[in-house]
């Protein structure tokens, strides 16, 4: 076993052995980690975000980073999804002896997809509203986290979940920017129907 | 579908709608508001709570999508479906509602709805090109 994979194994069994001890903490990480709590709260970010802006100029820039964000998820599940395809890393639960909050997931332990799905939407938005990309940032890693104590990833999943989504962001926000064009099409569609 | 669908869903369409009430009161969309500005705001943010709890007390809803849970796809196309329908909620009883508004020229797109029901609008724009039309038949035939 490598040094980073024992380091990466003693950093989970840390976290990990600190579920039980402050019950509160337990039920608030059962919220957090739960596959519905923080994928709607940003969604629900996103589509507040698309009313948003004092002006016409400032509506639009979070107009733009909302298509961003939903092009970001849309790649990034491709890509996690191929890494599936042909990389498998065990869960913790599956070699170590781990205080479980959640189920038990069957895919790869490696990319952490809540991760990766957090990064991708907050910085997607991050390239065009700073302000609302870092807020979004922190339930990206709240989520991240919570699967890391909860006992279904390792560190180094999460850490290269949220790599991916960054990656897969800087992408999206590049092709918005060179082809800005098609976006600004379907904006302007929708601002003929009074809906941008 | 999974045995969570039908709850996402209706947590999906109260939390949106609540989203919708705040985020249109806030920015003064006058013509998307159902309420006074602050009653809009505080009913929004108690809807997205409420529809919350509601959820997650419910019934425990960390299960795996082999076990009743929903995956990636379902949960994108039920809140896809949820918002979307929020949305069209929204612009239907607002336009109701604020149906003796008038709209104000000098704004486009979305900025219409600050001093304009949405019905008004979309009637008055799919109006337009036939009102047009009917003009210029009318300058051809009389003369």
């Amino acid at each position: 076993m490598g040094f980073l994979e024992r380091a990466d194994e003693s950093a989970f069994l840390w976290l990990n052995g600190l579920v039980g001890r402050f019950s509160p903490l337990d039920r608030v990480v059962e919220l957090t980690v739960s596959d519905y709590l923080v994928p709607l709260t940003m969604s629900l970010v996103l589509l507040g975000l698309w009313f948003a802006g004092h002006s016409n100029a400032q509506r639009e820039s979070n107009q733009l980073g909302v298509m961003t964000a939903i092009l970001s998820v849309a790649v990034v599940n491709l890509v996690v999804e191929l890494f599936n395809k042909f990389l498998y890393r065990p869960r913790p639960f599956e070699d170590l002896d781990v205080n479980l909050l959640f189920y038990m997931p069957t895919d790869s332990s490696f990319p952490a997809n809540p991760a990766a799905f957090g990064f991708a939407l907050a910085l997607g938005v991050w390239f065009w509203n700073r302000k609302v990309g870092w807020a979004l940032l922190a339930p990206a890693v709240v989520f991240g986290l919570s699967r890391l104590y909860a006992g279904v990833f390792y560190p180094l999943d999460v850490i290269g979940g949220a790599a991916i989504g960054a990656a897969v962001a800087a992408l999206s926000g590049w092709l918005m920017h060179t082809f800005k064009v098609v976006p600004l099409q379907v904006l302007r569609l929708a601002r003929a129907l009074y809906l941008a | 579908m999974a045995e969570f669908a039908p709850d996402y869903f209706v947590l999906v369409f109260f939390s949106a709608l609540g989203a919708l009430l705040f985020v249109t009161a806030y920015y003064r969309f006058h013509g998307l508001m159902l309420f006074p500005r602050r009653i809009s705001m505080a009913l929004g943010a108690l809807l997205i709570a409420a529809a919350v709890t509601w959820f997650f007390a419910s019934e425990y809803r960390n299960l795996s999508d082999t076990e009743g849970g929903l995956d990636g796809n379902g949960q994108t196309l039920l809140f896809a479906a949820g918002a979307a329908l929020a949305i069209i909620f929204l612009l239907l009883v607002s336009s109701l509602r604020n149906r003796s508004m008038r709209s104000n020229e000098d704004e486009t797109g979305l900025d219409m709805l600050r001093h304009s029901s949405y019905w008004r609008l979309i009637t008055k724009a799919l109006r337009q090109p036939w009102d047009s039309w009917k003009e210029r038949t009318n300058r051809h035939s009389s003369g």
